[in-house]
């Protein structure tokens, strides 16, 4: 118990910070995590190594909230040999400094996971990634650096210096140049680059127009300070790329929070225990070979198909079919990788190698590589690309008659239009447009992967659910039918404690009774029940043969019965619960909603039924495959379709889909690879959120129309050969205001609505 | 006026300097957990001996 061990260590403050703190203890056996001790994956998870010294930094979904911070900080006091931790809140990451003399990788881990903070431990997650944000705001600090002292330094200048101060105007000038010079090298590189990139694919994105504007800026600025005919544009660049910089950041900031980069191969084993001949050691499981024997825990997902060598074993393919309910097993049965193993641990025969097994293939279908860009055509580069033709065009016009009618003015004229067509403002238009979206349904427990989901949402008409997990709450709902004391109930619930099936989980998790009984002679009867002494009386639990009972037992929901002293009682009603908000948020959607899809059987019909009206098509027994056919059937008859699903056993139908949302009712931990997470208790605002999206894309394209505007007016200076640098420097930074200004306050107007429904 | 040119040396070399201790504070990972020490600093050393404790906890996990 979590509990204990912090007493023992006079650590019970834990309780003291937060009223509901740490997830609760989980099981952890000696052989979790010991793949850690083998030398070749320790190597690539320590970030630092030496005898005396070892510096880990473990992955940890579960922090969140102030007592995780503190317990984690404090791991010291518990465990002999650790040195120092620190947790890192937003990233949720912990790092640990241990002495591996006394303590193993394993065991650190171990520990962790035993006080409920299990490290999600994945080849590709612990390789160290650059740290792009750094670089970006290291950017921004230069950018706006330069920007404050070449504006300061072209003050004078517009203010009016007499040419008694010509010294001055041409030193002021060249700070002005040497100021720039970083910020094009440096912070505004990545416009350039892209603008490159996107030049030698043949596309034109929004980096295109603003790299050219930048270019064409800083060429004249640099023209004219060398040449003394002018100050120069300069302030007006340094203001441009600070502002885009901005506008990057706000982006970054917004997407911190959300690491959506886990893919299925997170939820794989890392590593298996093989038998060696010897002994049991932990191998690496794409090392598996066709013919070695692996030993598989409670818990544990099987890596590759396999022959079964125990007797028999319960397994849960609810990540690969859908079905819920555990398929039992016996010797000699092939046991298909992507499920998981309940109760006992087994051995089997790896019969494929893991890279080419049944859950790999199925996650290798094509769907899986396409990328979503080719797909979709996003606004903002359908409106660079107008711009860009419409900016070219009116440049070439420009030029064309101001060569005719004054060919000495003509190269100032080119360059002012391509000067301040530089479409920064409607640069910034979408991160602050989408980002507070973003930001809205994150409050109100809907995360989205990036902003083009956003986008993607805007266009919805079709929304397709799953059942399992989705529609049906995962907890189920339990009743007892039958007599039972309130002594006996508790003996009951010692009983199903000590078992790892999970209808014992859901009925020890049931009965609230907290005085605890120990348990004498208790046995597991594997695929019939369990047996136990307390208080002098036998006490069985299990399916009707098991307790001796022989009567009528003809329903489709689950049962489980109970007898005391040879005596039956009654039987548990397992019944998975329908969550309260889905009939609402049918009946919102409307004829948007067109399906069910369903991984089990059809006994439960009837129940849907009830919450989906008749023109929703509901679809029983459904593989993952058949659900992603259904899907992409609709998309062929021209629909833009959502889809809810729970996790990696929809994930096909999950990715074909324009919009992938996994429902769960714990975002720290579940992150399969989809579009948007949604909070299983927000499902009912699932309808306000598509309306949102509509808004938040009308809104954008009102910002595209603030910041064309001003372009329109900057132009009619510069076809005119009118803009002076004073202009620039009003008009650009302007625009750029009012485009976010707008943006941001229209985004909240609309999702008032929203606020306030919730809190009703 | 020869003053204003001085004025502006030491003002940007000023700037630079604190543009310098920005860069530095960010590398040296300042930045990277808005949220933790907000926190932190609330934790005090005090600790409650086991004794003192009742022995029946109900959110004892």
């Amino acid at each position: 118990m979590v509990f204990d061990i912090l007493t023992e260590n006079n650590l019970c403050e834990y309780y003291s910070y937060e009223k509901t703190p740490g997830p609760s203890l989980r099981f952890v056996s000696q052989e979790t995590y010991s793949f850690l001790d083998e030398p070749s994956v320790k190597k690539k998870v320590l970030t630092f190594d030496s005898d005396s010294f070892c510096r880990i930094q473990f992955y940890i979904p579960t922090i969140h909230c102030i007592s995780c911070i503190w317990l984690l900080e404090n791991l010291q006091r518990l465990k002999k040999g650790i040195l120092k931790s620190e947790v890192n809140f937003s990233r949720k990451q912990v790092t640990i400094d241990y002495k591996p003399s006394e303590n193993t990788l394993g065991e650190v881990a171990r520990m962790l996971a035993s006080l409920g903070y299990p490290p999600t431990i994945n080849l590709e997650a612990n390789s160290p990634k650059p740290n792009s944000n750094h670089s970006l705001i290291t950017k921004l600090a230069i950018a706006g650096f330069a920007f404050g002292n070449i504006m300061l330094l072209s003050f004078p200048e517009y203010l009016g210096l007499d040419g008694s101060d010509q010294k001055l105007k041409v030193l002021f000038s060249f700070l002005n140049f040497g100021l720039t010079l970083p910020v094009i090298i440096y912070s505004g590189q990545d416009y350039f680059i892209n603008a490159w990139k996107s030049f030698k694919q043949k596309q034109i994105n929004i980096d295109v127009p603003i790299a050219v504007g930048l270019a064409t800026l800083f060429l004249r600025s640099s023209y004219d300070i060398f040449l003394q005919t002018g100050p120069g544009y300069l302030d007006s660049f340094s203001g441009l790329v600070f502002f885009l910089l901005i506008g990057r950041w706000f982006q970054s900031k917004t997407y911190e929070s959300l690491a959506f980069d886990r893919d299925y191969k997170s939820y794989f084993p890392l590593a298996i225990q093989k038998w060696t001949g010897a002994d049991w050691l932990p191998v690496i499981v794409y090392e598996l070979n066709v013919g070695d024997r692996i030993k598989v825990l409670h818990r544990e997902i099987i890596p590759s198909d396999s022959l079964l060598l125990s007797d028999d074993a319960f397994v849960d393919y609810s990540f690969v079919t859908g079905e819920s309910k555990p398929v039992k097993t016996k010797r000699n049965d092939l046991i298909y990788a992507g499920g998981r193993l309940l109760g006992q641990s087994v051995e089997m025969i790896v019969e494929k190698k893991t890279s080419q097994s049944h859950l790999t293939s199925l996650w290798n279908n094509e769907i899986f590589q396409k990328t979503e860009e080719s797909k979709h055509t996003k606004i903002i580069d359908q409106a660079a690309r107008a711009f860009t033709w419409a900016v070219l065009a009116l440049a070439f016009v420009t030029a064309m008659y101001w060569y005719f009618f004054n060919p000495s003015q003509m190269w100032l004229v080119l360059t002012s239009v391509l000067m301040v067509a530089c479409p920064c403002a409607l640069a910034l238009a979408a991160p602050f447009t989408y980002g507070n979206m973003l930001r809205v349904f994150g409050k109100n427990g809907f995360y989205l992967k990036n902003a083009d989901v956003i986008e993607r949402l805007a266009k919805i008409d079709t929304v397709v659910f799953d059942k399992t997990g989705t529609i049906t709450l995962g907890a189920s709902d339990v009743k007892f039918i039958g007599i039972l004391e309130k002594e006996e109930l508790g003996w009951v619930k010692a009983l199903t404690l000590s078992s790892s099936h999970p209808l014992s989980k859901l009925i020890s998790q049931s009965i609230k009774n907290h005085t605890i009984y120990p348990v004498q002679n208790y046995q597991e009867f594997v695929g019939k029940g369990i047996d136990g002494v307390i208080n002098v009386h036998n006490v069985r639990v299990g399916s009707p043969s098991f307790v001796g009972y022989f009567g009528e037992n003809s329903s489709m929901s689950t049962r489980v019965f109970v007898a005391i002293d040879q005596e039956v009682r009654g039987y548990f009603q397992v019944e998975t619960a329908i969550r309260s908000n889905i009939k609402e948020l049918v009946t919102l959607l409307g004829h948007k909603c067109v399906a069910l899809l369903s991984g089990d059987h059809a006994n439960e019909e009837k129940r849907m039924r009830e919450i989906f009206p008749v023109h929703i098509e509901l679809k029983f027994d459904q593989n993952p495959h058949d659900k992603m056919d259904y899907i992409s059937d609709l998309q062929k008859n021209g629909k833009y379709v959502a889809m809810l699903g729970d996790g990696l056993n929809d994930s096909g139908a999950l990715k074909q889909s324009q919009v992938g949302i996994a429902v769960t009712d714990d975002t720290g931990i579940f992150t399969p690879a989809c579009d948007g997470i949604l909070h299983g208790s927000k499902m009912n605002l699932l309808n306000s959120f598509l309306n949102l999206s509509k808004s938040a894309t009308r809104i954008l394209k009102i910002a595209f129309g603030i910041s064309f505007f001003y372009n329109i007016i900057a132009l009619s200076f510069a076809v005119t050969g009118n803009l002076s640098p004073l202009v620039a420097a009003i008009l650009m930074p302007m625009s750029s205001v009012s485009v976010v200004g707008f943006s941001t306050l229209a985004v909240s107007w609309v999702s008032r609505g929203l606020v306030h429904t919730n809190s009703n | 006026m020869e003053i204003i040119i001085l004025l502006i040396a030491i003002s940007l070399t000023i700037a630079l300097l604190f543009l310098g201790a920005f860069i530095w504070n960010m590398k040296s990972g300042q930045y990277d957990d808005s949220y933790g020490p907000s926190v932190r600093m609330l934790f005090d050393d005090k600790s409650i001996l086991k004794k003192d404790l009742p022995k029946e906890d109900p959110k004892a996990k």
